[in-house]
Parts: structure tokens; C-alpha cells; sequence
């Protein structure tokens, strides 16, 4: 990737993303080394398959350089793009008819690690235990719910964003992250 | 939402308690302090609810900076045969042009006979119609649903009952609804692919079609009513109670903002909630007095005068005004199977002894002394 190891220094997205509308290609660059790594991450929480995400995640590129001259009218690119992406997931989870990835395969495995939410006072407090607790139950949540809280936790999206994001409404959105917080609050509320 | 009907999940999921536990500042630190002192019962809520968004972990898979290359190498590559549109004006004429010059032999040889140009010249004629369809199709389409297919739009359903009007249908998954006057139900167009779901403002009926996959669930006021196949009603008009009442099968209930806040209701059972308050009451309800509306029948049994003039004003679409005040404690009974608005005016004056002028969609009630 050219930019990135050319110059260290990115340029925003909004600059790449004008580029991109007018049919440049370093655009579709600029936006990819922005936020693949986001969106990787993003799609491997959902589906923890390299090859499969990837696939997607390369269809939502290639869709945006085909129809690059109708993208002027999107005003955030980053629920664009992840909307794209989860709908392009959803789609293809549909497609595959395969509801479980719970098998993880060696290459997959050596990627996993756990990720706490972030904190300047997280150390003091959180147990190692708990968290991986908390990760393994996040794990086994219907897909819809742990978007919603991989979205509300770690990728820092407001509840607006969000749905607009999983195409749902407010209240819905709101609806699933409850519902995912009762069951990790049943996990937890054993060893008060 | 106001704080005092939290539990431990409204608390974790407010952006201003998370941010409290995650980032605390002098600020937040007063607010909350402030708040556990006024509500100290809340103080084992907050604490369940601070060790689950401390402790908020995601199994994360990172991938690395070559995965990140090969991927954009992949998505490079396939760009490249993907430049398209500058070129497709020229491709069009030289796409027939190439098609004629595929069969120049055969055009000139069967020169002789007649028959046989007459077939070329046709089949020419065929050849460049469908070739320029084909151009078309495969260069100026994409251009014009180009959004669609990256994202559809969510489309919302809305159907809304008048007040005087019911109105009965199917909903896509081969539900039925009875939605009674005054009242709207909306939802996703053929629904979501995991769930069923749907938000009722005012009262409907619903006998729900069997589908185990996608949870058939009503929202209205604070209350999620999930069912898998079942019937139940839900009346939930603005500012007055919200009854939930099962005819058959099995519900559940969640009402985020309530204690206790997930409620299995058996057949024969129905719950209330009081507007503005958040404790449940779980009731029998009898099922003639509950589907009285589907049936077109109005049942007023001890029911107050006030009450009986909304559930007019709704069923008949009126507005119905009292000339002087009713007597206070009137409470009136009776039972009106498909009646005209006057015949129920009629029956109901003898016992609560009150004159009626009925002027188009006016109705003024005078109460005798």
C-alpha cells in the first residue's frame, strides 16, 4: 500500500473520499487504509472468519469504486461504510445458510485476544477473570445483540449511529442492547 | 427516561454512567454521588451495573498489516477490469460493427440467392438489437440503482385505523391484526429477516402465525410483548392504562423501565400498567368483556361516565360534549351489539338519565337535575 508506507502522514477522509467520488483510484486507497483495519475488526467480531470477512469487506470496496459517482450525497463516511459492511455480512451470512462459527480454525485462533473496554482507571478495578467472562458470554450473544454492543462499547457509536447503522430504529436498537446486557448481567451478578 | 425507574441495564447502557465509571471527573463525581444519597437504594443496582461496564470485554481479532496488503492488492486487481464508464459511447456502435464483420463470408457467398440474404439480413438486424440490449443493460444499468444495492432502504408499513373506523388484515407473515379505532401499527416492509416486530400505538388484536425463527413482538408505551404463536390484545391508548391480555398460547412480557421487568402471562391472564407509574398488576380478565371491540360490541360494566364518553368519541369518531356536569361516582352498565350511535345514546340516557342532541359529529348531553 502506497500510502501508507510512503507518507506516514494520512490526509482526512473527507479529502480521499472526494477523490474517490471523482474516480480516482489513490481515493479508494486512502479511504481502505483509513478504515479497514476498523472494519476488519468490526466484521471478525461478528463472523471470526479471516476469509469470509475479507471477501466482504472487498465486495463493500469494489461496490463503492463501481458506483463511485453516486457517493457525493453521503454525509458520514464511517456509518456508511459500516452499514455497508454489516449489511454485506448479514447478506452473505444469509447466503452461506451457516449460522455458526463457533469453530475457530488454528490461523483464526492465533488473532484472538481480549479486549477490554477503554479506561484510564480499567487496571484498578477490572478482574482478568471477569473480562474473559464477559468476552465468552459477548461470544455466544445472538449476532444482532453483540453488534449492538460491540458498536455502543468499542467502536465508540452513539445510539443514533447505530441504528442507522443495523437499519433499525431507536427504540429497537436500544431494545437489543438490553436485552444483551441482562444476559451478561446474569453471568456476573452471581459473585457479587 | 427518567433515572428513578432504572435497573442495573439502564444504567449500564446510559452514555453518562459509562462515561462516569470509565472516565469519572469532578462533575460526574458530584451528580452521582449526589444521586446515591437521594436514592440509596439504588446502591447494589449501581454496583452491578459499574462491575459489568468496567469489566466490558470483546474477544478481538486483529488482523495484521499484511492480511490489511493482500486484501487491498486483491481489491486493486479487480478495480483495474472494473473501469467502465468512460468508454461505453464507442462501445456501443462498435460492438454492431464487429458483430457485421463476424459474418462478411456468409453475407457475400449466399449473395446468389435470395431466400438466404433475406435470413442474414435478419438475423443482422436481430444481432445488433439484442447486442445494443445487452450493451445497455450491462454499462448504463448500474448506473441508475446503484445505491440500491449497496444499501436498501428500510421501508416502514403504517397502517392506521381513524377514530370511528376498525380496520382488519394480514400482516406479511400471515398474522392477523384487528386494529380498533383510534389506533396505528407500523413496521419493517416483509419484516426483518430475525425477528417480527412491530409498534402498536392505541388497541389490536393479533392471532400470530407460527414462526419459531422470528420472535413475534409488539412494542407499545414501555412494554415488549414477544410471542412465538399465540393471540393476545394490547390496549395501550395514549395517557391511559396499558392492558396486555392473552387469549391463548404464551407471551412474554418485557417492560425495560418496571421491576421485575420480564413476566410470562398464562392463558386467561393480562397485566396493567398505570400510566406513569411503574408497578404491574397481573389480572384475570374476562374474555367477552377483553374482544368485546373485535366482535362489534360495546360493554360498559360499572364504568364511569367519563370513560364512556372517550370510548364513544373513539368507536363512533364523535366529539361529545356535556352541557352541565354529570352527577360525580355516575357509573353505567349495558351491553350494545353492532348499535348505531343514536340506539346506544338512546339505551344509555334512561339510566343515567341525561337528554342527547346528536348534530353530525357532535353529540351534546344534557344531564337532567
Amino acid at each position: 500500500m502506497k500510502i501508507i508506507r510512503d507518507a506516514q502522514v494520512l490526509k482526512s477522509p473527507e479529502h480521499y473520499w472526494n477523490l474517490l467520488v471523482r474516480g480516482d483510484k489513490i481515493g479508494l486507497e486512502g479511504i481502505y487504509c483509513q478504515y479497514a483495519p476498523e472494519l476488519f475488526a468490526f466484521g471478525m467480531s461478528l463472523v471470526p472468519d479471516y476469509d469470509f470477512v475479507q471477501d466482504c469487506i472487498q465486495e463493500v470496496f469494489l461496490d463503492i469504486w463501481k458506483y463511485h459517482r453516486n457517493l457525493h450525497g453521503v454525509s458520514n463516511i464511517k456509518i456508511y461504510l459500516f452499514k455497508s459492511t454489516s449489511h454485506k455480512i448479514f447478506k452473505e451470512i444469509k447466503r452461506a445458510k451457516k449460522t455458526d462459527w463457533a469453530e475457530l480454525n488454528e490461523e483464526n485462533l492465533s488473532l484472538v485476544s481480549i479486549e477490554p473496554v477503554e479506561s484510564e482507571l480499567v487496571k484498578l478495578q477490572a478482574k482478568e477473570y471477569l473480562q474473559v467472562r464477559v468476552a465468552n458470554v459477548l461470544e455466544k450473544l445472538p449476532k444482532r445483540q453483540k453488534q449492538v454492543l460491540n458498536h455502543l462499547f468499542f467502536d465508540h457509536f452513539t445510539y443514533e449511529e447505530v441504528a442507522k447503522i443495523m437499519g433499525i430504529n431507536l427504540r429497537s436498537t436500544y431494545t437489543l442492547a438490553w436485552k444483551a446486557i441482562t444476559t451478561v448481567k446474569k453471568h456476573l451478578s452471581g459473585d457479587r | 427516561m427518567c433515572k428513578e425507574s432504572y435497573t442495573v441495564e439502564d444504567f449500564v447502557l446510559d452514555p453518562e454512567f459509562q462515561k462516569w465509571i470509565l472516565h469519572p471527573n469532578k462533575d460526574s463525581n458530584t451528580y452521582w454521588d449526589d444521586f446515591l444519597s437521594k436514592h440509596p437504594h439504588f446502591k447494589g443496582d449501581i454496583a452491578l451495573a459499574k462491575k459489568i461496564v468496567v469489566n466490558m470485554s470483546r474477544r478481538s481479532t486483529k488482523v495484521n498489516d499484511d492480511q490489511l496488503a493482500a486484501t487491498w492488492y486483491r481489491i486493486e486487481q479487480m478495480a483495474e477490469t472494473t473501469t467502465f464508464s468512460e468508454k461505453e459511447p464507442s462501445i456501443v456502435p462498435l460492438n454492431a460493427e464487429t458483430t457485421l464483420k463476424n459474418h462478411p463470408k456468409e453475407v457475400y457467398y449466399t449473395d446468389s440467392r435470395l431466400g438466404h440474404q433475406q435470413f442474414y439480413r435478419l438475423l443482422a438486424i436481430l444481432v445488433i438489437t439484442f447486442g445494443l440490449a445487452i450493451c445497455f443493460n450491462l454499462f448504463l444499468a448500474p448506473e441508475e440503482t446503484p445505491l440500491a444495492e449497496v444499501l436498501p432502504e428500510v421501508v416502514l408499513e403504517n397502517h392506521f385505523a381513524p377514530p370511528g373506523v376498525k380496520s382488519s388484515f394480514n400482516l406479511p407473515d400471515g398474522s392477523k391484526v384487528m386494529l380498533n379505532a383510534g389506533s396505528s401499527l407500523s413496521y419493517v416492509r416483509g419484516f426483518e429477516s430475525h425477528q417480527r416486530f412491530m409498534e402498536l400505538e392505541g388497541e389490536a388484536f393479533f392471532e400470530v402465525a407460527k414462526d419459531v425463527n422470528r420472535p413475534f413482538k409488539v412494542k407499545s408505551g414501555d412494554a415488549i410483548t414477544t410471542a412465538l404463536g399465540t393471540s393476545f390484545n394490547i390496549k395501550a391508548y395514549d395517557g391511559s392504562h396499558l392492558d396486555i391480555s392473552l387469549i391463548s398460547g404464551k407471551v412474554e412480557v418485557l417492560i425495560p423501565s418496571a421491576e421485575n421487568s420480564v413476566l410470562q402471562l398464562e392463558k386467561g391472564q393480562g397485566i396493567r400498567m398505570k400510566p406513569g407509574r411503574n408497578t404491574l398488576e397481573v389480572f384475570e380478565f374476562d374474555e367477552d368483556l377483553i374482544l368485546a371491540w373485535t366482535r362489534k360490541t360495546i360493554v360498559f360494566r360499572n364504568t364511569p361516565i367519563y370513560q364512556i364518553k372517550n370510548v364513544l368519541e373513539n368507536w363512533y369518531g364523535v366529539k361529545i360534549t356535556f352541557m352541565n356536569s354529570p352527577e360525580r361516582d355516575l357509573e353505567i352498565s349495558g351491553k350494545f351489539i353492532d348499535q348505531s350511535l343514536e340506539n346506544v345514546l338512546k339505551g344509555l340516557s334512561h339510566s343515567a338519565r341525561f337528554k342527547f342532541v346528536l348534530k353530525d359529529d357532535q353529540v351534546f348531553l344534557t344531564f337532567n337535575p
